[in-house]
């Protein structure tokens, strides 16, 4: 027998996810400066979901949206004074820490069983980034994020470029300095990116060639009403370590997808949630003579909430995100942490860009796990 | 679509937004914490076996046993090694006639000892019941070095001879016993080798337990620790048993037991790494330590927190030309390969058994031959 409460929060959930669905529609909204378009934020948008509210963040909705609200998601909204938001936090929050759970049950009761983990621990870590992108979300509503969040780019350019700097201090490796050079060109609805980061202080070199298809969401040439996003990527990683004497390679496939929180809540316009999932197989080449090669699975699992800042037709463009990053294969490796529970998991971090011309932009990195790393680029458009 | 929403506020929310979202991002860096937590593990191995009483100053060579109690003419050990130098400093005046005991100690082992060349008279003192407990009482010169050695008297010659590999106790310490007795059964098993996880949260009264469970052993029994052991403060560990990481050779095998309990090893430890395994690149080297660097199933990933530094780990370990690996936090039995070095996944000492494997508790035995490993065997407890 299910209880009332319990079939208002599934009703809420359903209705989410029908906004949701119905939120990814594209069209053609009318170009502002630049070419880019200009949605005005006192205008009714497309893919804008909840009723109308009367939100009324304060310091407290703000710090009730932090304890309580971590327990209990949608706190901040509601003493905000927007229930029906609330509400549906609180939904997602039973959603997810119900896949989580039942998921984290699977691991523990089979004891982390070879047959039963694999397919178990990706819910385990979705289940965890939904719950805390849910919590983000009330936070950013509840203490006005309204207010500073901007708008997605919702017309991508053509070309990008990217040339920066990485500083990453890992005590197992010598390396401390980076160039970091990127490149993305779009053709139709596919994107083809490389990137390659060069150690500037000992010989290590990391080359990654990747092409993702575009299911729906923004691309150059075919905009939509809002942010969110499918794609299915796919990508070929070479990593040397020649003064450790191996090196590895990898071969992944993903999907992700970005979901406009505006299609969620209107209170929660100009920010969004990510999430990756996917699957990668790695050789280990060891530069030992008679070593043989080493295989591995890798999952692939990211999600990251964040902000659009500014508007597309403004002086300055770009957005801020805090991610978690599941694999453990790449510079930043799984955090560390001061107990024995070390070993469970990826990396923490916040990147963020900003165009601030039409063709010249800024973009930071920040991003903890067995190492420290931090990065600054210039980033070109066309 | 809905009107956008309107929000009465004094506009405090930007404000605490921002700072909410450097405050989690704090939290995930803040988790990251040291990123060396193994450091000071590692200093505390470069401590053990260090005492002075009495006027006499005494040193195991390299660690490899713990003074756990010293008094006017008695010092207790506990032996991490089946043979260990003990090099002690009298001064003039300083107690010269000390009984040494020696827990944990290999059955039938001897003490020598020789003072400026002079063989020196020691007496054995009666048996106890533990065949893993020694006495024995000398005489020291006075303002003069001695040096002891305690092992058994075929501890430098090669032959045929056997161990035992188990891991993962923790919440099965209280019947830890059984396996124990199952161990006592097995012919010719000279001593245990562990990969950790000895405790489950490191209390004092599971360390209680466990020195009562080492009572039903036979045999000595060498380890490092895993990651439960530092779910309490590290020196509960160390106080009682000495070394974190431990490197001893006996009949001409050499046996490495590394420390990896933050499911990482730190940079000191790789330095002394590298010593080890250039000392043992011509002979038999078995290396032991609790993560996997690589876990089997990649995708579960019960491994090292980073896959490049396990990559680095077996890089060095097959370049130093190690013969066998042995690992264990898993809890179950993997047999495989890494780097081209035969790998086995022992953890079927008791803790939460990984399901629908087939194996449950369980031991290792290992045969040595003159100059290598026979055979490796799985010997079941229940």
């Amino acid at each position: 027998m299910l209880y009332p409460c319990t079939l208002r929060l599934l009703r809420a959930l359903t209705a989410s996810l029908v906004v949701s669905t119905a939120s990814g529609a594209h069209g053609e909204p009318a170009p502002g400066a630049n070419g880019r378009p200009d949605i005005r934020s006192d205008a009714p948008e497309a893919g804008v979901s909840g009723p109308s509210a009367e939100l009324r963040p304060t310091v407290l909705s703000g710090l009730a949206a932090v304890v309580p609200g971590v327990i209990v998601h949608g706190t901040g909204h509601r003493i905000a004074g927007d229930r029906h938001a609330a509400n549906r936090l609180l939904a997602v929050e039973f959603v997810a820490l119900g896949i989580a759970g039942i998921a984290g049950a699977v691991v523990v009761a089979s004891g982390a069983s070879r047959k039963l983990s694999p397919p178990a621990i990706p819910f385990l870590v979705g289940g965890a980034g939904t719950f805390l992108m849910n919590w983000a979300s009330d936070i950013y509503g509840a203490t006005g994020g309204l207010r500073i969040g901007g708008e997605p780019d919702l017309d991508p350019a053509l070309f990008e470029a990217r040339l920066g700097y990485l500083r990453i201090q890992d005590p197992q490796f010598a390396y401390d300095h980076f160039t970091d050079l990127d490149v993305a060109l779009w053709a139709g609805a596919w994107r083809i990116a490389g990137s390659a980061q060069l150690a500037v202080d000992t010989d290590n070199q990391r080359v990654e060639l990747s092409a993702s298809h575009r299911f729906a969401g923004p691309r150059p040439g075919r905009t939509a009403t809002t942010g969110s996003a499918l794609d299915l990527r796919g990508a070929l990683v070479y990593h040397r370590y020649d003064g450790d004497d191996f090196a590895v390679a990898t071969a992944e496939l993903a999907i992700a997808g970005r979901y406009d929180l505006a299609g969620f809540s209107s209170t929660l316009r100009g920010s969004f949630a990510e999430m990756e999932v996917g699957l990668g197989v790695e050789r280990i080449d060891y530069q030992v003579s008679g070593a043989p090669a080493d295989y591995s699975h890798l999952l692939l699992m990211r999600f990251g909430y964040g902000i659009y800042v500014g508007r597309a037709s403004g002086r300055v463009h770009g957005q801020v995100q805090i991610f978690y990053d599941h694999r453990r294969d790449d510079f930043a490796g799984g955090l560390a942490v001061p107990d024995g529970s070390n070993g469970f998991a990826g990396s923490f971090g916040i990147d963020a860009f900003a165009y601030w011309s039409r063709h010249w932009g800024t973009a930071l990195v920040l991003e903890a796990g067995s190492s420290y790393i931090g990065g600054a680029s210039l980033l070109y458009r066309l | 679509m809905s009107k956008k929403p309107s929000i009465k506020s004094r506009n405090k929310g930007p404000l605490v937004s921002g700072f909410v979202f450097v405050y989690v991002f704090a939290i995930a860096v803040g988790a990251g914490g040291c990123l060396r937590d193994g450091r000071a593990r590692a200093l505390i191995d470069g401590e053990i076996g260090i005492a002075t009483e009495s006027g006499v100053s005494f040193a195991v060579g390299d660690g490899l046993a713990h003074v756990r109690a010293i008094e006017d003419g008695r010092l207790d050990l506990w032996a991490s090694a089946p043979a260990f130098e003990l090099i002690a400093n009298a001064g003039s005046g300083a107690a010269t006639e000390w009984i040494i005991e020696v827990d944990n100690c290999m059955p039938g082992a001897e003490m020598v000892a020789a003072s400026s060349g002079a063989p020196l008279v020691i007496e054995v003192l009666e048996a106890d019941p533990r065949p893993v407990l020694r006495r024995w009482r000398v005489r020291l010169p006075d303002n003069a070095e001695t040096r002891l050695r305690i092992a058994p008297p075929d501890a430098d010659s090669a032959g045929m001879w056997r161990f035992a590999v188990m891991g993962d106790i923790q919440e099965a310490l209280d019947r830890v016993d059984e396996v124990f007795a199952r161990i006592n059964r097995e012919s010719g098993v000279r001593f245990v080798v562990s990969t950790g996880d000895l405790v489950d949260r490191g209390t004092l009264g599971e360390y209680e337990t466990l020195q009562l469970q080492y009572r039903r052993l036979d045999i000595p029994y060498y380890t490092t620790i895993g990651n439960h052991e530092l779910y309490a403060d590290h020196e509960r560990w160390s106080e009682r048993f000495g070394r974190f990481n431990v490197h001893f050779q006996f009949k001409e095998v050499t046996f490495s037991l590394i420390d990896s309990g933050s499911a990482s090893i730190d940079p000191v430890v790789y330095g002394w790494i590298d010593q080890w395994l250039e000392r043992a690149a011509n002979g038999v080297h078995v290396v032991a330590t609790h993560y996997p660097p690589i876990d089997p199933v990649g995708i579960r990933s019960g491994s090292f927190r980073s896959r490049k530094e396990a990559a680095k780990f077996l890089s060095k370990l097959a370049s130093g030309r190690v013969d066998m690996t042995f690992y264990g936090h898993i809890h179950s039995y993997y047999e495989f390969s890494n780097a081209g070095m035969p790998a086995y996944i022992s953890g079927g000492g008791g803790a939460l058994p990984e399901r629908l494997d087939g194996i449950g508790r369980h031991f290792l035995t290992v045969d040595m031959r003159m100059d290598g490993i026979e055979r490796v065997d799985v010997v079941r407890v229940d």
